[in-house]
């Protein structure tokens, strides 16, 4: 017998502990963990075929790309979490792009202080979307669309970057395309963002917040929660990333001009979603959205790689995103407790049963609406 | 007591067990009623006729028993199933399309259709003349929305639906409730019709009388089981119906409760009024006191709490411990310290995606931060663990999702989420339906020990014998006033009922003089 | 040519017309639609000539197929993305498989089958996969853009000349574009009379009521789609006949525009409110922004914001209007 362990921990040992952390955390978040087995399968699909799909370069190339969807997408998990929708992404992408250029341009400032300046003005632009669709009470995938318009009007008309190359500041073309170690610099921030983000959801009263207000507004607001405001701020942080996504990927691509953001439309929705976010709100996280970015990119990267033209990479892209969402609901059900879900499903059996003594009352809207929503993630 | 099956045609319900989430709603429903017989289904809150009709109409389905019709079992899983066999039940305004028209609802599922299924507009304006000519109903306009019609035009348009249909079984579920006397003798009168054109009509009503009027026979529930059935005769004495509703009841089932001296008002509530639905109303809350509230359906309870919990904007002047209370939101209530636990649980109070402890602190989350909103978990652990323990829910079962607790934990989830906000007022909106027997007695021990530490509570029930058990002093709501109030032991559930359902009844006038003695 | 818009008090046996009447967002869309279609009109006097006009209807076509397909959906409180992707499916048939030689002309037939098959396949999705309406469409969409791509992978392929010189026709008795459209408008007439019609209200109005009263939920969903697809499979074969041409790119503006027609023409995105013929409107409206600003030589992005300005203002007044009422 040896009378103490040794202070150094065989690699045996690290290997079962974070084997254990993994299946942990797999347990708290099953979709989470689904979306990160499918992109390893893919990667693994893809080096299968050809080697140098694992190569360091391409590796970093994709882990870019992942964080321009993953940020993009960041701020508005949190919209979604919480029961909105923002469409106005691609346009504060846009808008962070050009804005800087314009502002380089223009200001003889720092370019932190430009930075600073850009991502408050998309806090602004968030901002405004946040109030018009808490004071307006209207549906946000058109209140965001319009914002978004508006923004793209403003863009055309300040007018589009003529030549691209020497508008874009140099500092962020060197930020955008330079790395720390292995790591690339838009790869590191988007982690860290991911990390701020994951914490707020998880160990802040604001994150708790978001979660009640996504699942029952109308009980949020009873159990003295303000509704508005915490919608607000989802709008105002999508704001601010999206508009950051925008300004590196100006730093990388070293152009802005209007519709670069364009991909960002859908392609934010689709990785929140394959993270296993349902985009009724109140459930789902921030790492699930990591991972859903990490899908997509790793799959828009294989897809070529097998020697599929355009055609067959997007309708393999498209029933990637409808499988991966069907198996993120389905590992939710098995992995979050089948008890859960089924007593989800007699709650809400016993929720359209008693809708109709709410009914009675004149006060049905809120109550039918929130029985409307979960009958309807039921299917039933 | 079980109701002899009866043999020939007819309706026959045998032994309708359903349960929701762990909680018996119906244990042993049936009901034997033939064609040709009014059948009146009587019952206190929770007894379990929703759920009977809900069952009957295809809306939920059973978890086991029969249901015979005309000797034909029927499975009856959906509300199209039910229509089918002609079992129209008149819910209570609930099954009408805003969005389409009075004549297009009217035939909603006999909609005339001709070539290539085009509605034919002519004859389905023809058709509803003719129905509502021929039932005698008042006449309304076929082409208006009825989004833009009102709640007692909308009841009768629910009830001509159903009868146009000639049904070979008529629900009518509290059918009269929100009717004028002209249009609810109107529905009586066409019940009859029906019953006596060999159809089966089961009548739910909460009003004796009107149910002794009209029915041939009644079937009294009890705790989701068939207690007692019989012809509605002189044989059969309304408080033969009353002792059959009520029961004899586990006398340990409430705390007891002595007398208690004011300690002084806690809530002055003078001439507050909400919309057209409530008020003016006045009364005071003494700290210390148990102030139970009761009413029928729609009479105007849910705007007093609602009010008074900061979610609806009224008229009139609240003073709390002496100063003016003018809560914008629930939020700003509870930092007066007011709080509530909210009528339906499901959609109005729980996170269904969440766990226990998630559900317990959202509503103290700002103090369980340490600078910049950041939460200690083991703050809220603790936080939780003594919510928990304070309602009584064990709390193992703080990281359970909610959804998976039975109604009753799920509702001291609630009431832990509530008391841990130090509630000076508060509010309990009919918060023991739905939730099995322990944890009543366990809301009921909980709500005496709150007064006793010199909380004010209001507490609402549709329930008679629980809010004389309970409360201190007693208020009636009817038709958005006070019908009455007075210390619980003047009343008793006849006076109750007779006071809820509008009857200035024998004695009823003192309980009004007798109003705020204490005070 | 919303007849029921005047909200007349309707009398005991009088004549009342049976259909859903507007909601608060067409009062905002009737004076909308007036003072931009009297501004286009004096801008340009000459546009009330009949080639002028047919051309107006022309352009605006395409849109109003896919916003009538949107609608249709938006009334039961769905939403379609793909009906970019059905639409360019449609195109690029046409534009090749179609006008393949004088002799497949017939095949132009199948093709509004093949839009209600696609879209049968989202309802399918939606009412058996039970996916949310948004992500279901939005896999399908990038699906079915990609099989466009494939089938004509850059813009080209021609039409059948004859259909084509039918299609642009503006100067017949009865110009095509103006045909077509009265023959739309003619069907939606048709159309919203009839029960499914009718179950689509109940469901988007309220669902939990609609079971009540004993409406097949799920048949009203999937019919919606597949319903939205032929529409939108209509939009995309008249898009590649008046250009002649096809392109498998040209979709995906028409998703969000097809939304915001609905929405400018006072559909109400929860569901159960609205109509056909304001989703024709809506487009419209569209179209006059366009030509206004076309007109004016105004920059481009004066169109873009003062669209997305209405739509912020129609959406506000709405809100203001239901609250109200």
């Amino acid at each position: 017998m040896k009378p103490a362990v040794s202070a150094r921990p065989s690699p045996l040992t690290i290997a079962i502990r974070i084997g254990r952390g993994a299946v942990f955390a797999a347990r708290r978040q099953p979709a989470t963990a689904g979306a990160f087995v499918l992109t390893v399968g893919l990667f693994a699909a893809a080096t299968a075929h050809s080697l140098g799909f694992a190569s360091l370069s391409n590796v970093r190339t994709l882990s870019i790309f992942a964080a321009f969807v993953g940020l993009a997408a960041m701020g508005e998990t949190l919209v979604i979490i919480a029961g909105g929708l923002d469409l106005s992404v691609p346009w504060l992408i846009d808008f962070g792009g050009i804005a800087l250029s314009q502002m380089h341009r223009g200001l003889h400032i720092s370019l932190p202080l430009i930075l600073l300046l850009v991502v408050l003005l998309g806090m602004v632009l968030g901002a405004v979307n946040g109030l018009l669709v808490t004071f307006l009470r209207a549906p946000p995938l058109i209140v965001t669309l319009g914002v978004g318009g508006l923004i793209e009007g403003y863009l055309v008309a300040v007018g589009t970057l003529q030549s691209s190359g020497d508008v874009v500041p140099d500092g962020i073309e060197r930020f955008a395309n330079a790395r720390i170690g292995p790591f690339p610099d838009i790869t590191l921030v988007w982690l860290a963002l991911a990390v701020v983000a994951a914490f707020i959801l998880s160990r802040t009263s604001l994150g708790r917040r978001i979660y009640a207000v996504g699942d029952n507004a109308r009980a949020a607001r009873l159990a003295g929660i303000h509704v508005e405001r915490v919608k607000f701020a989802t709008y105002v942080i999508s704001g601010a990333t999206a508009t950051l996504a925008g300004v590196l990927l100006t730093g990388y691509i070293q152009t802005a001009y209007v519709g670069m953001g364009g991909d960002y439309l859908f392609g934010a929705i689709a990785a929140i979603a394959l993270g296993g976010t349902a985009l009724l709100g109140g459930t789902g996280s921030s790492w699930g959205t990591v991972a859903g970015a990490c899908t997509l990119t790793v799959l828009a990267g294989l897809l070529p790689v097998l020697g599929l033209n355009t055609a067959a990479v997007k309708i393999v892209y498209g029933a990637i995103i409808l499988a991966g969402v069907y198996f993120a609901r389905a590992v939710q059900q098995i992995g979050g407790g089948r008890h859960g879900a089924e007593a989800l499903r007699e709650v809400q059996t016993l929720q359209r049963a008693s809708g109709m003594e709410a009914m009675d009352t004149h006060h049905m809207g809120a109550a039918g609406r929130s029985m409307a929503r979960h009958s309807a993630i039921s299917g039933q | 007591m079980h109701p002899t099956p009866c043999h020939g045609p007819g309706l026959s319900v045998r032994h309708l067990q359903k349960s929701f989430g762990g909680v018996r709603a119906l244990s042993d429903g049936s009901v034997e009623a033939r064609r040709g017989e009014v059948h009146g289904i009587l019952g206190e809150n929770g007894a379990g006729k929703s759920t009977l009709i809900r069952v009957l109409s295809g809306v939920i389905s059973r978890d086991d028993g029969e249901v015979i019709l005309d000797g034909q079992s029927l499975r009856l899983g959906s509300p199209a199933e039910a229509l089918r066999a002609n079992i129209r039940t008149v819910f209570q305004e609930s099954s009408l399309i805003p969005a389409l028209t009075v004549a297009e609802n009217m035939l909603f599922d006999r909609l005339p259709i001709g070539w290539h299924w085009r509605l034919r507009t002519r004859a389905l304006r023809f058709q509803y003349a003719r129905l509502m000519d021929g039932l005698g109903a008042r006449w309304l306009d076929p082409s208006a929305r009825v989004a833009a019609l009102s709640v007692a035009d909308r009841q009768l348009l629910e009830v001509a639906k159903a009868i146009a249909a000639s049904p070979n079984v008529l629900i009518l579920d509290e059918a009269t409730s929100a009717l004028s006397l002209a249009d609810a003798e109107w529905v009586l009168h066409q019940a009859r019709r029906i019953a006596d054109g060999g159809g089966v009509v089961l009548f739910v009503s909460h009003r004796l009388q009107e149910v002794k009027a009209i029915a041939d026979r009644v079937t009294v529930l009890r705790s989701g089981r068939t207690v007692f059935e019989a012809k509605a005769d002189e044989t059969v004495s309304e408080d033969d119906l009353i002792e059959a509703m009520l029961g004899r009841r586990l006398a340990r089932l409430y705390p007891q409760r002595e007398s208690k001296t004011q300690s002084g008002t806690l809530l002055q509530v003078d001439r507050l009024r909400v919309g057209t639905r409530l008020g003016p109303v006045d009364f005071m809350l003494g700290a210390g006191e148990i102030l139970g509230v009761t009413a029928l359906p729609g009479q105007g309870q849910r705007e007093l709490l609602m009010s008074l919990s900061g979610d609806l904007r009224y008229e009139g002047a609240v003073a709390l411990a002496g100063r003016r209370y003018a809560p914008r939101s629930p939020a700003e209530a509870q930092k007066y310290g007011v709080f509530m636990v909210p009528e339906d649980r499901q959609t109005e109070a729980l996170f269904l995606h969440h766990s226990v402890q998630f559900n317990v602190t959202c509503s103290v989350l700002t103090a369980l931060t340490r600078g910049f909103s950041v939460l200690d978990p083991r703050r809220e652990q603790e936080t939780a663990r003594s919510g928990a323990n304070r309602v009584g829910l064990d709390p193992q079962r703080l990281p359970n999702q909610v959804a998976t607790l039975s109604g009753g934990n799920q509702q001291k989830t609630i009431f832990a989420r509530a008391l841990l906000g130090k509630p000076k007022v508060f509010i309990l909106f009919d918060s023991t339906r739905g939730v099995d027997v322990g944890t009543k007695a366990d809301i009921y021990r909980l709500v005496a020990h709150l007064a006793d530490e010199g909380m004010g509570v209001i507490f609402y029930s549709t329930d008679f014998t629980e809010t004389l058990h309970v409360c201190d002093r007693i208020l009636v709501l009817h038709a958005g006033r006070i019908a009455g109030t007075a210390p619980a032991k003047a009343w008793d559930e006849e006076k109750l009922l007779r006071c809820a359902s509008g009857q200035t009844a024998a004695g009823a006038g003192t309980h009004s003089l007798a109003q705020d003695a204490a005070s | 040519m919303e007849a029921e818009l005047a909200l007349t008090p309707a009398k005991r046996h009088g004549v009342w017309p049976l259909t859903v009447r507007p909601s608060g967002g067409a009062l905002v869309m009737v004076p909308l639609f007036a003072i931009l279609l009297l501004t286009d009109v004096l801008l340009q006097p000459d546009i009330l000539t009949k080639p002028q006009i047919a051309l107006t209807i022309q352009t605006a076509l395409p849109l109003i197929l896919v916003s009538i397909a949107q609608c249709i959906v938006l009334l039961t409180g769905g939403i379609d993305i793909s009906v970019g992707g059905t639409m360019v499916i449609a195109t690029v048939l046409t534009a090749t498989w179609v006008g393949a030689g004088s002799g497949s002309v017939w095949r132009l037939m199948l093709v509004p089958l093949v839009g209600l098959i696609l879209g049968a396949f989202n309802g399918a999705l939606v009412v058996v996969g039970n996916f949310e309406p948004f992500i279901a469409t939005l896999g399908t969409w990038a699906i079915y853009d990609g099989i466009a791509l494939q089938i004509l992978p850059s813009a080209g392929g021609t039409t059948p000349p004859a259909l084509s010189a039918w299609a642009q026709n503006v100067t017949n008795l009865v110009p095509t574009s103006v045909l077509l459209l009265v023959f739309t408008l003619a069907v939606w007439w048709y159309w919203r009379s009839t029960n499914l019609c009718r179950h689509i209200y109940s469901v988007g109005s309220d669902e939990t009521r609609a079971r009540l009263s004993g409406v097949n939920i799920r048949k009203t969903k999937f019919s919606v789609y597949a319903i939205a697809g032929l529409f939108a499979a209509l939009a995309g074969i008249y898009l590649a006949l008046i250009t002649g041409t096809g392109d498998a790119t040209i979709g995906d503006g028409y998703i969000l525009s097809s939304v915001e027609a609905c929405v400018l023409g006072g559909i109400s995105l929860e569901g159960g409110a609205g109509g056909v013929g304001l989703a024709v409107a809506g487009a419209f409206i569209l179209t006059f922004i366009d030509g206004i600003t076309s007109v004016l030589v105004l920059p481009p992005w004066v169109s873009i914001v003062l669209s997305a300005g209405l739509l912020i203002l129609v959406i506000g007044l709405r809100s203001r209007l239901t609250k109200q009422a």
